[in-house]
């Protein structure tokens, strides 16, 4: 699906992430020490964030969008929309955005709804709260998107105990004079590639989907764990997001030498920079910023977007910046979009 | 052939040169692992210009199956 949505701005940007920190070198013990190191050099994750015990998406999300409210001097009043992209709802039903409708202080007049999708989550969520921007329901829309996975990591499942990681974040997507351009792509043949088996009406939770069984590579897992086929996951990155990122630059019309910044999910180094190969790029042009908080699934491009801000601010690379999510569903979505006059804010702690 | 075996040792971190051959059972070699199979696949992929699911690539067992499987699809 392409298409080409006017009358659009991006206000503001914030993220928040839980203050606990896993160490990767602190697992040396439990995987090996040369085990550790090499999957820390592929994947450039060092660090992993990791929410307590009882803390939510929902929560992360909710801090950034109070911060992210209170800086740029929004009124909740003035927020019509509400837009929650998780993988980690508060509850199976109601959804979560309803919920934080109430928290937040915005007026019930005000639309809500979630969406289920991880890593392309975020482009998913600006391209909905674009529709709900330029058919007139809403002035500025709340998109608030994250995760608390690691709860669903089994700890005996290196595969991802080393690799997802907690955040969330806030955007506010407004009546403006820019123009973004959305390419979205699904592939549900691929469902089972990254999913949680168990816990829905397909399969519901029992002892039997409790069982710790040894999987793959000496990893163990439960089906009420979060499972991934790493290759498959790879092959469908680096074969689609390409593809995406060329289809919204032709449908925009800008060339891929004058773009500055392509902000990609952050998976893991590998993809990232075979992406990049495929797509005959430099390396100052597709940032990677995950070394300190993992992969953090749908969060992962506004933390990206956060904790480079200063950089990309001081060398202007926010005027044409080209954004791309893959991952869970099958999916990939990309947009073309100014961020010029986006105001974005470090990565707040959670406590 | 040869042009693919170095190609195929360079996917491997820190194997000795001529350790992999064309009948190698590089399932059983200790530096074998699922992140060796993530850069095989990514220089198959830029090389070759061919894409090999996991479950194609769980089917062979050297070298050399994978070579007639990258020509296979290219043909």
């Amino acid at each position: 699906m392409n298409v080409t949505l006017s009358g659009l701005s991006i206000k503001g940007i914030s993220t928040c992430i839980p203050q606990k920190l896993l160490n990767l070198r602190d697992l040396s013990n439990q995987f090996g020490e040369t085990e550790v190191e090499r999957i820390m050099k592929s994947t450039g994750i060092e660090k992993i964030r990791i929410a307590d015990e009882g803390t939510c998406a929902s929560d992360l999300c909710e801090t950034a969008a109070k911060y992210l409210l209170t800086e740029i001097n929004l009124n909740p009043k003035d927020i019509d929309g509400v837009i929650f992209v998780t993988e980690t709802p508060d509850y199976i039903v109601p959804a979560t955005s309803v919920i934080l409708q109430n928290k937040l202080k915005i007026p019930t007049t005000a639309v809500a709804f979630d969406i289920n999708y991880g890593c392309s989550g975020y482009v998913y969520g600006i391209y909905l709260a674009s529709l709900l921007i330029s058919s007139k329901s809403c002035k500025n829309v709340l998109l608030l998107v994250g995760d608390v996975i690691t709860p669903y990591v089994n700890n005996l499942d290196r595969s991802l105990k080393m690799i997802l990681g907690d955040a969330g974040s806030a955007t506010i997507i407004s009546e403006g004079d820019d123009k973004f351009s959305f390419n979205i792509f699904s592939d549900g043949s691929g469902f089972q590639t990254l999913m949680i088996p168990a816990g829905g009406a397909r399969i519901p939770k029992s002892e039997k989907t409790s069982l710790l069984l040894e999987r793959e590579n000496g990893n163990y897992r439960t089906d009420e764990n979060i499972l991934m086929n790493g290759l498959d996951v790879f092959n469908f990155a680096i074969r689609e997001a390409p593809k995406s990122i060329l289809e919204v630059l032709n449908q925009h019309g800008w060339q891929k030498e004058e773009i500055k910044l392509f902000g990609l999910h952050q998976p893991n180094f590998l993809i990232i920079d075979f992406i990049r190969k495929k797509l005959k790029l430099q390396s100052d042009v597709i940032p990677i910023a995950m070394r300190e908080t993992g992969n953090t699934g749908p969060a992962s491009i506004p933390m990206l977007l956060t904790v480079e801000h200063k950089t990309l601010e001081e060398q202007d690379r926010l005027e044409k910046v080209v954004l791309c999510g893959f991952g869970i569903g099958l999916s990939c979505a990309s947009v073309a979009l100014p961020l010029k006059s986006t105001k974005i804010f470090d990565p707040i702690i959670f406590n | 052939m040869e042009e693919f075996i170095t190609k195929f040792e360079g996917c491997f971190d820190g194997i000795e040169s001529g350790k992999i051959q064309a009948e190698t059972q590089f399932r059983d070699l200790k530096e074998w692992d699922s992140l060796t199979a993530l850069t095989l696949l990514a220089m198959i992929d830029a090389d070759y210009d061919v894409s090999i699911s996991a479950t194609e690539l769980g089917m062979c067992n050297s070298p050399i199956e994978i070579y007639k499987l990258i020509n296979e699809k290219k043909n």
